[in-house]
Formats: structure tokens, sequence, C-alpha cells
């Protein structure tokens, strides 16, 4: 009972705040929303017994990623958009939406009935599978950021000769 | 909250019906006890700042109100509280109403995870420590919000300096606490308190050499994560007014100090649960704690409770008086301790440590000489520091007057 209110609680405010990134007129109020939307997924996590996963979201995403971004767009001042929007843009807008739809009713298609018990989201389930069965992911993945954190340093030492 | 929600169903006959409603109802009164802790804990730190910065000038401090001067800090409430709340006519006007909340909000769900005592917590997460990291992070979000929203050059750079200095810190800050998850196996505030022991050489601070360096290196991530002197540079007076709440007046000014004082309850507790031991009694062990009964039972958390509270104390002294001795540094420097020391420093010591623990495990006799040898090192820093105090206060040619409420 409990657990359904909260899900159409966090369900909701997700779908609000994806809306309000989409529709924000500042790109400084498009990024908060976007900062609330993480959150209220992080809700959904958390009810789908996944905690580690749910504090990440907010640690990594809505807490450094998108400060990052509102830090960027803070320190470009970037107002509101201004002036007449070309013709292209209500093709595009109608483009997203479909590909929107058609994404959705793929995933509800896929997720439908399957009925898969999720795995224990305990922190050390998800350390122990880090380590064996997607022991190769993990490890791709941290070459990759290393590999972005080279480039990050380049760029930086190039702009300060 | 889980405890509390059985006691009630074993103390009344609750229906299945309301079962729901009974823990919402928990949850809504622990939310309520949370703000209200945090709120009156944020007012009389401020009392005890002030008293403690006076004796540090030579000065009394507040001592007019109250016993002492004891409601100063309800004066100074009611009197932000009346003030006018002024809302600049350029700001953006929902963030800027809105921003003072949400950084005060990331503060004191922070509490939830901290104990006081073996049964006094919020809610036990087997991700606690994760929790507090995380959900203290959305305080920057309401930090910067203010920044942009008052429009004003002073707020702008006083956000994203403060942007710049919490997710820079927060690194070294995470890394620190670290080693006490490998030591203890759980991310659970209370799980990791239990793995220690009463006496200091059970203490994970003085486990190891590192573990010493990267308590120091905790300590400094935590000033500048609450923008404490010397890290206060997001608010620096001397540049930028007050920085991110420049603009701000009355219950939302309030707002911004009362999550910035409540921070430290969260920074010192942290200290205390990962390095100082937490609620652990000296010479009684968990096993007697949890055995115990009726009496007993209230007398150990009792006892808990007090030395928690005198570790927290014990923490939050050293930062305010840090406050009043050092300068504030600059923001260059600010960047360069984090990322050219405290970071590098960080992981050297993380890796250390790991070695250090497959060499001398916790419970072995070369791990039990290097504990005891540690707590003596940190037993002679402790004394060290009460003898520089003293000289301090006598070498200013003050009577040696240790009876500061006075």
């Amino acid at each position: 009972m409990i657990e359904i209110v909260l899900f159409y609680v966090g369900a909701v405010a997700a779908i609000l705040g994806a809306a309000g990134v989409v529709l924000a007129r500042t790109p400084l109020r498009g990024a908060l929303w976007l900062i609330f939307t993480l959150c209220a997924v992080a809700v959904l996590y958390l009810l789908l017994e996944a905690p580690f996963v749910a504090a990440m979201q907010v640690l990594v995403y809505a807490g450094a990623i998108m400060v990052l971004f509102v830090f960027v767009i803070m320190l470009l001042n970037l107002g509101p958009e201004a002036g007449a929007r070309p013709a292209y843009v209500s093709v595009a807008k109608a483009s997203g939406l479909l590909a929107c739809v058609y994404l959705g009713w793929r995933l509800v298609a896929a997720l439908s009935g399957s009925g898969q018990k999720a795995v224990d989201g305990s922190v050390k389930n998800i350390g122990v599978l880090l380590v064996t069965d997607y022991l190769f992911a993990f490890e791709a993945v941290s070459v990759l950021l290393l590999v972005a954190v080279v480039g990050a340093v380049v760029l930086g030492l190039r702009r300060l000769s | 909250m889980r405890a509390l929600v059985d006691l009630l169903n074993r103390s009344f006959a609750v229906p299945a019906v309301y079962q729901p409603y009974l823990a919402a109802g928990v949850i809504f009164v622990l939310a309520f006890v949370i703000v209200v802790f945090a709120a009156v804990y944020s007012g009389v730190l401020i009392f005890a700042e002030r008293r403690v910065a006076g004796r540090i000038m030579s000065r009394i401090g507040p001592n007019r109100v109250g016993p002492h001067g004891l409601l100063q800090f309800v004066a100074d409430a009611v009197k932000l509280i009346v003030k006018e709340d002024i809302i600049p006519d350029a700001s953006d006007r929902p963030l800027y109403r809105f921003a003072p909340y949400l950084m005060t909000m990331g503060v004191f769900a922070g509490f939830v995870v901290l104990p006081l005592s073996p049964h006094v917590i919020g809610a036990d997460l087997n991700i606690g420590l994760l929790y507090v990291l995380a959900i203290t992070a959305i305080a920057v979000v309401g930090v910067l919000m203010s920044g942009w929203a008052s429009n004003s050059k002073w707020s702008l750079f006083g956000g994203m300096r403060s942007a710049a200095q919490i997710v820079s810190y927060e690194i070294p800050n995470a890394l620190a606490l670290l080693p006490g998850v490998l030591l203890a196996g759980t991310l659970s505030t209370q799980a990791i308190i239990r793995a220690q022991g009463g006496w200091p050489w059970e203490w994970y601070v003085f486990h190891s050499p590192m573990m010493l360096a990267l308590f120091v290196i905790y300590f400094i991530a935590a000033l500048a994560e609450g923008a404490r002197i010397p890290f206060d540079l997001p608010e620096g007076e001397s540049e930028l007014v007050a920085g991110y709440f420049t603009e701000y007046t009355g219950f939302r000014f309030a707002a911004y100090f009362v999550g910035e004082l409540a921070h430290t309850w969260i920074a010192g507790s942290l200290a205390v649960i990962v390095f100082l031991g937490g609620w652990q009694i000296p010479g009684v062990s968990v096993a007697e704690i949890d055995a115990a009964q009726g009496g007993m039972l209230w007398l150990y958390e009792a006892l808990a409770l007090a030395i928690f509270v005198l570790k927290m104390i014990f923490v939050v002294f050293l930062m305010i008086q840090l406050r009043w001795t050092l300068p504030r540094v600059r923001v260059d420097q600010m960047m360069v301790i984090c990322w050219k020391y405290l970071l590098p420093i960080t992981f050297v010591a993380l890796f250390l440590i790991l070695g250090f623990m497959l060499v001398w495990p916790w419970e072995s006799v070369g791990g039990l000489l290097w504990r005891v040898a540690m707590t003596a090192v940190g037993l002679g820093v402790v004394v060290v520091y009460f003898w520089r105090v003293r000289y301090n206060i006598v070498a200013a040619r003050d009577r040696l007057y240790l009876k500061f409420w006075i």
C-alpha cells in the first residue's frame, strides 16, 4: 500500500520533472528540473530494493554531474532563449515525440509479463557481481574513464602553455 | 524507525488495515523530531561559538539574555523571523524563495542515519554512510540556486565558489571515510560503531599511522565542506559581502545559518562514528549491551548517549577553536590543498592501509601492538594540544581562567 503510493508519487514527479526540462525557457531552470527528475527516479530505485543504485544516482548525478552542468550554465551566463524560433524546431519536436512514444511502447512490450525477480541490490552483491560476472565491462569502463581523465589533463595543459 | 513501529505494535493492538498509517505517522513524527533537534542544536552551537570566540579574543561575548546569555539564540531567532522578507525585483522569484529550504533539507536529511546510542537512530540503513554523503550533496544545489536566483554578482561568485569547493572536497572526504567501511565490512553507521570498541585502542583512528593521517584529512575536508573558517570562501565578507546569501533577509537568511551550523553535527558525528568508536562504552562489550534488560538497558543507553555527545562536543569544539585561530585561505590555495595534497595523500594512505590489513590483521598481536602504539601517539598529541592552549592563555598575560562560561 505505502509502496504503491510512493511509486505513484515518484513516477508522477519524474514525469513532471522531465516535462519541466523540456518546457523550461531558461537553461538553468531546465538543469534544475533535471536534478528533480533524477531524485524522483532515485525514489523509484529505492522501491525496487536497490538502495545502492539510488544513493549513487543522487550522489553522482544530482550531486556532482548536474552541479557541474549548473556551474557551466552560470559561468556562460545563459539567459532565456530570445527571438523567433527557426521553422525546423516544430519538426524536431514532432519527431522527438514520435520516437518517445515508440520507445515507450517497445519498453512496455519488452518488460510486461517477464516477471523476473531482481537480484538482491545490496552493496555486497553488486560488488561481487562487478568483480565476477561483469569483470570485463567493469575494467573496460575504468579504462574509458582513465582515457577521459588523461584527455582532460592534456587539454588543460595545452591551455596553460 | 522499524524499532519504534514494533514497539507501538507490541504496546497497542493496531489492526492490519492501519499499519501503513502507523508507519507514515512514525516517519512524520521522526522527521519532525530531527528538524527540531537540528534547529535547537544550531542555536546552542551559535551560543557556544560566540562565547568561545569571546574568550579567545579576550572579551566576554553575549551574556545578557537569559542565564549567561544562554537564550541569546532564541532572541536572535525571533528577530530574524519578524524581519521583513525582502525579495529583490530582478531575482528569479520561485527559485530565490525555494533555495534556502533546499539547502537545509539536504543537511537535515543527513541526520536520519546518524546514531546517538545503540537504539537512538532515525533509521539504520544498510547504505548509511553513502546515504549521508549523497543527501548532503543536495545542499550544493540549493547554494548554487540561491547564487543564481539572487541576480547579484556577489551571490553568483559565492555560489560558484561554494560549488567548486564542495564538489572538490567531497572526494577526499568520502575517500577518508572508506577505510572505516573496509575494516567494518559494511556501510551501516551502527554496524561500523559495533565493529569498534570502547577503549581508544579499539577505535579505527588508531588502527595504523595512515588512519591517523586520514582522520586529519577527513577533518580538513569536513571543514571545507561545511564552509567553515579557514575555508569560508563562499561567504568571504572582505570581498563578497556575504557570498551566496548576500540578498537574503529574515527567515530565509536564518535557514542558511541553521543549515550551516547543523552541518557541523553531521561532520562531527561522521568523525566520531567512523574514527572515534561512536557510542561504545569502555569495558562494556556490544553483546552485554544487547543482552541488557530493563534498568541496565536504560543505564547503558544513557551512558552511550553521554559518551557519543562528549566526543561530538570535543570535535565540534576543535572546529570552533580553529575558526577563531586561523586566517582564511585564498581560492587558489583552497584548490591546491585539495587536489595536490589531500587527494594524493588519501590515495596513498588507502593503498597502504589495504596492505596493512593483510600483514597485521585487526585481532593479531602485531595489529594490537600497532593500535596501542598509535593510541600513545594520539594521547601525546592531545597532551601537547592542551599544553599549547594553556601556554597561549598564559602568554597572553591573561589569568588562567577556565570558567569560560562566566
